[in-house]
This record gives C-alpha cells, structure tokens and sequence, in this order.
C-alpha cells in the first residue's frame, strides 16, 4: 500500500487525535487491510505517511498480536483461550479447528491461504464461553464443535471481503 | 635449679636421641604431603576437551602477588576453545611471584585452575619461571604423593 | 555515566522536605531521585537518566515510600514537594527492591565471567547492594544467539537485555536518528533496528555508556580487559575543537578504549562523544605510526636513539637562519609557547606560523560580540547557524541543537552547504561570496526572538567580511543576543592566544628560499589547504625536522623525524572553540621511543644551549601564562578538571592574516565539506574502518545536466593552485551554482585546490 492511499485513510480522522502520532494505529490497521498482513514496503508507506521512522512505526507493529507482520489466511480465527473458555472447552474447540484444518495444534495457516486459527486473549465473553471471533466481526459464542464446522463451512461459502480489517 | 629439674628439661632431647632416624631418599622419594597443601596450578578441561577458562580474569583481580596476566579471545566457531563467549588466549603465571595463597582457585567461577601438590618449581632460567597456559593444563611432570588424610593434632 | 542530575543546593528557594527522617532542602522541581542522591542517600536506578528527556518508570528500580500516598512511588519521577515525608529504607523499600532485581533478573544470563561489563556494571553493583542473595525462578531463561552486531562498533546481546529503554530513548530523543526500537512487548521484547539493519549513526557509541548492563558492548574492546585490568584517565578529545571531556582507557601501556567521562561537564559535551572520539583510538597504534627517532641522509634512513636525533635536530636548527616554525592544527598550547620561545632565544628570527586559520581581521566585531558556552545552545529561543556543518565538524554541537529545537527553540540556517540540520528549521542556501543574503533573511527572525545566539562557522566567514559584518551588527543590535564560534582547528584558539599567526608569511618565506630549517610540530601541510604550494615551497627548504607522531607526509622526507606522542599520550591544554582551556592528561605513555612533543621541544632548547627554566608542562604553561596576557590567570590548578575560560581577546597578527578579496580562477565556485569519518584520524583507526567515508564531488542535478556531466563517474577539479581527480555523485538536493568537494580525506587531494590561507577558490569541472 502506498503512503498517498494511508494519507488518504488518515486523512479525515487526523482531528480526532490530539497527537499526530497517534495516527500510527489507524494507519497500520488500514495498511494491513490490503494483504492481510504487513511487509516492510507497507510499514515505510505507514511511516511516511504519518511523519515517523520505519523503525518506530516497526516496533509498534510487533507490539500489537493483531497487527501481522507474516502472511495469513483470507480470514483469521480467534479462539479465546482465558480461563472461562477453558473451563468451557476452548482446548477442544481449538484442537477440532486446527485438526480439521491440518494446523498444528497451536494455530497457523492453511497451506491454501484460506484461514488462519490463532490463539487470542480474553474476547470479553466470558458469559458465552468457549468463544471465537472471525476478522474483526463480532464475537461468537458458546461455540460447540459442530457450530465450528459449521462456521468454517460458511466462510468458505462466502465471498472474501474486499478489505481485509483484521 | 635441682638437677631433677635439669634432667626433666632435658627428657625431650634424650627421648629424640634414642629415637630411630627418618631418611626419606629425596629426590628419588618424596614426603608425601597434606591433601590441603598448595603447590603448583593446574589448569582443567572439561570431559569434551574444552577448556574450562574462560579468560574472566577474576583470578587476576583476587590475586595479591599480581603474577597472572590473563589475555583473552573470543571463541569462533572455526576455532572453539572454551566452552563460553571467550577464552584465555595467553594465561601465564609467574612463579617467582607467586605466593601460593590459593585466592585464584577460590575466585574461579569455573574451577578451572586448582593449587596441587606439587613443589618442584626451580628452573635454571628465570623466564622459564614463568609457566605458560600449555604447561599449566598439561598433567604434572613431578607428580608428589599425598598424604591420605589429615593426621590428628598432636 | 552519572545516573543523576546534579542539583543546585545553594540555588534559592528550596523546598523543605524529610527523607528517612532527616530535613532536606532542593530546589523546587528536582526529582527525588536527584534531590537524595545530593543529600548522600543512594536510591537506586536503572532507566532514570536526566540527558535522555523525562522519566518514563519503565524498571521500577527506584520505588520508595511517601507518607500519604497509597503503594510505593518511583522516586525518579516523584518531584520534591513542600514537606514530603520519604522513607527508602523501611522493609517495604527493601522487599521491592529485592523483588523488582529479582523480577529484571529473571532472563538474565548471570555470565558476568565473560561479560565485558561485568566489574563496572550498575546491574551487577546494584544487585549486590541492593538486591536479594538468591532467586526464587527455577525456570528456563529466555535464550537467544548471542552476540548480534548491531553495527560495526557495537554488539548486542539481547539476553542481558533488562529493557530500560535508554538506548531506544537516546536514538529517539538525543541522537534523533530514529534507528533503535524495542521490539514485541513483554518477555519478548528485544532491542533491535528496522530489520535488522545495522544501527549507523555519527552518535552510537554513546548507547555503550548508557545501557546500565552488558547488552550493548563495544566491539573494538571486546574482551580486550577487565575493569581490575585498567586505569581510567580524565582528558579531552582532540579531533575537533569543541573540546569533549572523555575519560582514556589505559591496558597494558596503551589506550585501549575511550568513554564519556562519570561526572560530565556539563558546559561542553554532556557526557556525549561522538564516534569518532569514541573509537577513533586505535590511530595510536596504527601501522604508519612513527615509534622510533629517524635520520635520513642521501644514502639511507636510521632509526637512531632519540639523544641523537634531537642533537641532529639540533644541529640543524643551530646553523645560520632564518629557521622556521610550523604548528598543526592539533599542537598544545605548550608546543606553542616552546616554539616561540625557541624563536626568541637560541633561534632568533625564526619563524612562527600555525597552519590553521589563525586570526582572520573580518572576524574581530563578531568575536566581540557577548560570547556563549554550548550549554547556552539548549536555552536559545533561536539559533541561528551561520555557515558550517556542526554535525560533521563539531559533532557534540548537532546533539544541543536538536536539544534546543526539541524544547521548543527555533533554528535558523545559513551557508553554502545543506547539512544535517537543514531540514530542522528555515534554511537559506547561499553560493560561496553571497553569505550576506542568507545572514539578511535570517534577520527578521533574529530580532523577534529573545533570547538569540548565533553559531557562526569561523572557516566560512573568514572570508565573508561583509556577512560577519552585518552578523556583527545584529549581535551589537539586540539585547540578549550571544554568539559562539564554530571553529575550524582543534587548538586554534589556544595557538592563537599565543599570538601564532596563520601561514601565509611562512610559505612565503620558504618558496624565496631563505629559510634553512623548518621544525614542524604535528603539521602535515602538504595535506592541508594550499596543498600543492606547500608541495613547492618544502622543495626550497634546507631542511626540515618533522615532529610527528605518525608517518606519511612530511615524516617521509625530513631529515630528522623526532617521534611525538599523540594526544591521548601527553599533558598539554587545548583551547576550545568556546575559549575554554583544558586539560590533556597522557592515557598511557608513547609507544617506543616516541616522547611528548613538550619534552622533545625542552631537549632542543638544551641542545641548543637555551635551557628554560621550567621542564614540566605545568611549569612550562605556568610560564606561557605569565607571558601571553590572553592566558592570564591560568594554571593546571586553575584549568582542573572542568576547564577555565579565557577572559583576555588574543593578541592581534597582522602577518598570515586571512580575509576580503574575491574568488580566485574561473569556473564554478568550490565549497568545501568535511565528513566526520573522513579525515585522517578515521582513516587510520581500524575500528572506523566499517564507517568511515571517502572523498567525493557533488554536483547538482542541474549544474550536472548544463555541464554534461549526468554520466560521468568521474570529474577533475581545476584551480589556479591545483587539480584533483575524484568520484562524482549528482544529487538533485544539492543547489546549484557550486561544486561540492570533501576536504580531509587522506590522497583525495582536494587540499590542492585551495589557498594556503583557504581562500574562496572556483574550479573547472571536467569529466575525466
């Protein structure tokens, strides 16, 4: 992604932020959007565009899980795994997905580029647990296996978005 | 003073005259010495040959003669001598200076250089007094025997 | 490095507040940290460090108690308030304390035996002072390959790494190189650069000083000694006249490493280097240093003892005159004086010249003006930098400009070249003879401000007389405005208090001639300005006696070559460019048979039959002292560690003066720049040897397309006082309607395209 298309994003929102600086965030979630993830091109276009070095807005970037620096799938796959969702199953939910999916058993992606299942902290419902969230939609729970089969299979029915809000 | 008295002071002279002399036939023998004694270093190896030194220079600092000089190099992996980041490329200890107080053995964070027990130290040089890394971690040339443990208090 | 800001007791208004029940006085705003460490009590720290900006309480080392505020506080960002009650040495102090080394201790690897910094590591003495004898952890430390170059200079091992932040800070903040980051967060966070590049910069070495644990090392003094191994001198840099206090590195008879001093001055430096006062040492030892006494004749070369070549020397200096005295740049002000004193007594008549600029008429009304120390720099409300490149030159200059500008103070430049601070404030380039321009528009701004000071590049304005002129009228016309000179020559100002005027007279002198013995005193001058003449005028000379302390030029050709000490090996004071004497004390003794220029200079005039009456370098300045008015009042007790201002102006030289006339020759106007790994003494260190920098053209993208020279690789450089060949580079921000070459790098030869008195010069530029 270019810094003029950035520029183009943040734009419009630089009023909201008392601090220039803290455009980096808005500018490394668009960034990513394009290909899912950030290489260095994007994080030099992130640091043009919003007036740092490439070696900062790098080291916010590796601060962030949800902000990738290593491909992933189209869609990502967050399995809570906090101490309510494992007393209601996150590890078998989690070991179901990845084993259907032919992913270690920690997460990864899928060698078709079509998912990646991670593990991810607290998701906030811990009323609904086990849970999982897809991209940034919302949270989904209680998860039961065959709920997980079924989401995977409606991912794969549906159209990948145009961008790829993580 | 009684010559009771005389003859009482002199009971230890008598007794050590009637005693049976003790010749041990130096050079060829040696008197063994106490397992606490400390004579001449010995640097150590580990078991896979590596050096156990690693050129800290700890030993230096502790010792109050100032008679080791300590030079240190990294390890490469072409070249690996210790079995840490560095070694001692020169480790040299010189013996006219030495006053065998043992202070480098107890600094040592590796136990990687020990006093033993041996003594023959004379050389006809004076630089050959000063014992390089190669002599040190090589076994001693005049082993000395010691004693099997410590006698009673007399 | 000094942890703590000092604090002004005696400052007014102090607030009254209690520590571990004792009544305490500081000045209102210091940090308690700051406040205890001046009343004794040791509160200890690891992030905490006053020059990198603000506190930011990452280590939590310096938790301590104040009554009425709920849990432990960090006492290096709690400020003094009115009748605060602090405790540091209750049990709960003493339970955090153990905690928080305990915590930071975790994933460090405890390998203090091969650690570099181990026996002068804040870590190591803390924990043994403040922390607990034993860890609670048995689990595995976090392990990575070790070490990582994070440049040529420095290695980084990430496993000693406690994540204080100061490294990232001062490349952040001070440096403003924006190299350093924390990567990841939390147990896997690690010092790196943007994808692994190496971390380069004209300021590195200083994250050594800074990290308070092994993880950054030096790499020339990679396991080179042990802080029992070593003795610790206090000097001042010599590769450039600002004059840096640093701290020499003695092992095993040599200089081994070069720190920032523990307690910084705070008028100069800061406690910063750069990195070629940093490592630009190992020159000492270089393969071209002259380590034994020479005499060379039509048949051979000798090495000789050093009695003999001073008596050969003083031979030569004993048969008729007129003789010759030539200082470098980089002589002391002792070798100054002896050398005059020589030319008062046994040599009478000789000459005495130094190769710097020395004094320059133009440059009288802005040395008059109301003079600033560079810590004045971070109070300025504007600087205005006239001419020069204080980021190549005077390196420790760029990191209080930035200072100034990140508190708020504006910068304003002019000059014929772009530099690294052009781009922090309005910057007005200007062809060489049209500096006036830039000092005009940059007049609005100075009469606006309040508090103005004025950086003007001594080199550049010599011979802008009307520019120095209206810079001069400004300074008289506003209240409160100062100026500090951006000198051109390490001991300039010290050579010039003496009264040692510039060249020009001796070059003459030796091309009629006349002169049959020239004494040089560290001087190369057939690699200094006016390099071909010089080339020509050695040619005449009866002899010459070479005092150097490193081969190459003229200790090639001379007669006698007399081993001298460098800077780091001998006592002497050096004025800096804020006129500040200071102390140069040996860091170790001269290889060889080198000896002190001093003591050599001593052994002559005893040859000579002229024994002073002083054999010391204090007796000898002592002397210098009584006999020049500029140096009035000043002695090694007087200078001690810090310095001592010059108050007196320096004598005024009519003969060798530089100023006025217009360019010479045809053709584009040449500017000359200087890159800070590019002079002599980076060349010859092995240590710079993966930064430092070559010699080379640099044309604008449109003078280079009007010439025909967009192809080129490389072009020839034409003056009426010589040529050189060097590599082209076409930059389209370079201006045009001038030539950009380097100066200082050793062979480029650009020296012989300048005047003696370097004097503006235009040049032909043809490919070649």
């Amino acid at each position: 992604m270019t810094a003029d298309e950035i520029r183009g994003h943040i734009d419009p929102i630089r009023d909201q932020f008392a601090e220039g600086r803290s455009l980096i965030l808005p500018a490394l979630k668009f960034a990513q959007t394009e290909k899912g993830y950030l290489d260095g091109a994007d994080l030099e276009a992130v640091g043009e565009a919003v007036g740092l070095t490439t070696a900062y807005v790098e080291s916010v970037a590796t601060f962030y899980d949800r902000l990738y620096l290593q491909p992933t799938g189209r869609r990502v796959i967050s399995v809570c795994i906090n101490l309510s969702c494992m007393l209601r199953g996150c590890d078998e939910l989690l070991s179901h997905l990845t084993g259907r999916l032919g992913l270690p058993s920690d997460g990864g992606s899928t060698d078709d580029g079509a998912f990646t299942v991670q593990q991810a902290q607290c998701l906030g419902y811990c009323d609904r647990a086990p849970c999982l969230q897809v991209d940034v939609g919302e949270t989904q729970g209680p998860m039961s296996l065959d709920d997980a089969d079924a989401l995977i299979e409606a991912l794969r029915a549906a159209p990948t978005p145009d961008r790829l809000w993580r | 003073m009684s010559r009771a008295a005389a003859l009482a002071g002199f009971r230890v002279t008598f007794s050590t005259m009637l005693r049976k002399p003790e010749v041990i036939g130096y050079p060829e023998r040696k008197t063994p010495v106490f397992p606490r004694f400390r004579g001449r270093h010995r640097l150590w190896t580990h078991e896979n040959g590596l050096e156990k030194c690693v050129g800290c220079s700890l030993c230096v600092a502790a010792c109050p003669a100032d008679c080791i000089r300590v030079v240190a190099e990294e390890n490469t992996p072409e070249r690996r001598v210790s079995a840490g980041e560095r070694f001692a490329h020169i480790y040299e200890i010189n013996m006219l200076r030495c006053i065998f107080c043992g202070y480098c053995e107890l600094a040592c964070p590796f136990d990687a250089i020990t006093l033993e027990a041996e003594y023959e130290m004379s050389e006809r040089e004076r630089h050959a007094e000063i014992y390089t890394k190669e002599m040190l971690l090589a076994p001693h040339p005049k082993p000395v025997p010691v004693r099997a443990e410590e006698p009673d208090a007399e | 490095m000094s942890d703590y800001a000092p604090v002004n007791l005696s400052a007014p208004d102090q607030i009254e507040f209690e520590l571990n029940r004792r009544r305490l006085a500081a000045p209102a705003g210091t940090m308690l940290v700051d406040a205890a460490y001046a009343h004794g009590v040791e509160v200890p720290v690891f992030c905490y460090e006053p020059r990198l900006g603000g506190p930011i309480g990452a280590c939590r080392m310096c938790l301590v108690h104040v009554e009425g505020m709920r849990g432990l506080q960090t006492a290096c960002s709690t400020q003094v308030q009115p009748d605060m009650v602090v405790r540091s040495d209750t049990d709960e102090v003493r339970d955090a304390h153990d905690g928080v080394l305990e915590l930071l201790l975790a994933n460090h690897p405890l390998d203090c035996p091969v650690c570099d910094k181990g026996g002068e590591c804040p870590l190591q003495d803390r924990t043994f002072k403040f922390g607990p004898g034993k860890t609670q952890f048995v689990e595995h430390k976090r392990h990575f390959p070790k070490p990582l170059d994070l440049s040529s200079l420095i290695a980084l091992d990430r496993e000693r790494c406690i994540t204080c932040f100061r490294c990232v800070r001062f490349s952040q903040e001070v440096a403003e190189d924006g190299h350093l980051i924390m990567r990841e967060r939390g147990g896997d966070s690690e010092i790196a650069t943007f994808t692994g590049d190496h971390y380069t910069g004209r300021f590195t070495g200083n994250v050594i000083d800074l990290c308070p644990v092994g993880a950054l090392t030096s790499v020339p003094y990679r396991f080179v000694a042990r802080p029992w191994d070593i003795k610790n001198t206090p000097s001042v840099c010599g590769h450039c006249p600002v004059g840096c206090n640093l701290e020499l590195t003695e092992h095993e008879g040599h200089v081994a490493r070069v720190t920032g001093r523990p307690n910084p001055n705070y008028s100069v430096e800061e406690g910063w280097l750069c990195d070629k006062a940093r490592f630009a040492y190992p020159e000492d030892r270089a393969p071209d240093r002259v380590r034994q006494p020479l005499i060379r004749d039509a048949a051979a070369t000798r090495e000789v003892a050093i009695e003999e070549a001073v008596e050969a020397a003083a031979l030569l200096l004993g048969r008729d005159g007129p003789h010759a005295f030539l200082l470098g740049p980089g002589a002391t002000v002792e070798e100054g004086f002896l050398a005059q004193e020589l030319a008062s007594g046994p040599c009478r008549g000789a000459l005495v010249a130094q190769l710097g600029l020395g004094d320059a008429p133009a440059l009288a009304g802005l040395r008059a003006a109301p003079a600033a120390q560079l810590d004045d720099i971070d109070r300025a409300d504007l600087v205005v930098l006239v001419g020069g490149d204080p980021a190549n030159q005077q390196p420790v200059v760029e990191l209080r400009i930035r200072k100034a500008v990140r508190g708020g103070g504006r910068l304003v430049s002019a000059g014929p070249r772009r530099h690294p601070l052009s781009g922090l404030g309005p910057s007005y380039i200007t062809p060489p003879g049209r500096l006036l321009d830039g000092v005009r528009a940059a007049g609005p701004a100075f009469r606006a401000a309040r508090r103005p000071l004025v950086l003007w590049d001594e080199a550049d304005l010599a011979h802008e007389p009307a520019a120095a002129a209206e810079l001069a009228g400004l300074l008289g016309a506003t209240r409160g405005a100062r100026q500090l000179e951006l000198g051109a020559d390490v001991n300039g100002a010290g050579l010039s208090a003496l009264g040692i005027p510039g060249a020009a007279d001796l070059v003459a002198a030796l091309e009629q001639g006349t002169i049959t013995t020239l004494l040089t005193i560290h001087a190369q001058p057939a690699e200094s300005a006016g390099a071909a003449r010089w080339a020509e005028a050695l040619g005449r000379v009866g002899a010459v006696v070479a005092l150097a302390s490193h081969g190459g030029g003229i200790a090639d050709s001379a007669a006698v070559v007399l081993p001298a000490a460098t800077h780091r090996e001998q006592e002497g004071v050096y004025v800096s460019m804020a006129k500040r004497a200071q102390r140069l004390r040996p860091g170790a003794a001269p290889p060889g048979g080198a000896a002190p220029g001093w003591e050599l200079l001593i052994a002559l005039a005893h040859r000579l039959g002229a024994a002073p009456a002083y054999r010391s370098p204090a007796a000898t300045f002592a002397a210098a002292a009584a006999a020049r008015p500029a140096l009035a009042g000043l002695s090694y007790d007087v200078i001690g560690e810090l310095g001592a201002l010059l108050h007196a102006a320096p004598p005024a030289t009519t003969n060798g003066a530089v100023g006025g006339g217009g360019a010479d020759g045809t053709g584009l106007p040449l500017v000359t720049t200087l890159r800070i790994f590019g002079d002599a003494a980076a060349h010859r260190s092995d240590a710079l040897s993966g930064v430092r920098q070559g010699a080379e053209v640099v044309l604008g993208a449109g003078e280079a397309e009007r010439r025909g020279l967009a192809g080129a690789a490389q072009v020839r450089l034409q003056s009426p006082h010589g040529a050189c060949t060097l590599p082209l580079r076409v930059d389209p921000r370079c201006p045009d309607g001038a030539v950009h070459a380097t100066l200082g790098v050793p062979g480029a030869g650009v020296e012989r395209l300048l005047a003696v008195d370097r004097s503006p010069v235009r040049v032909e530029v043809t490919a070649a």
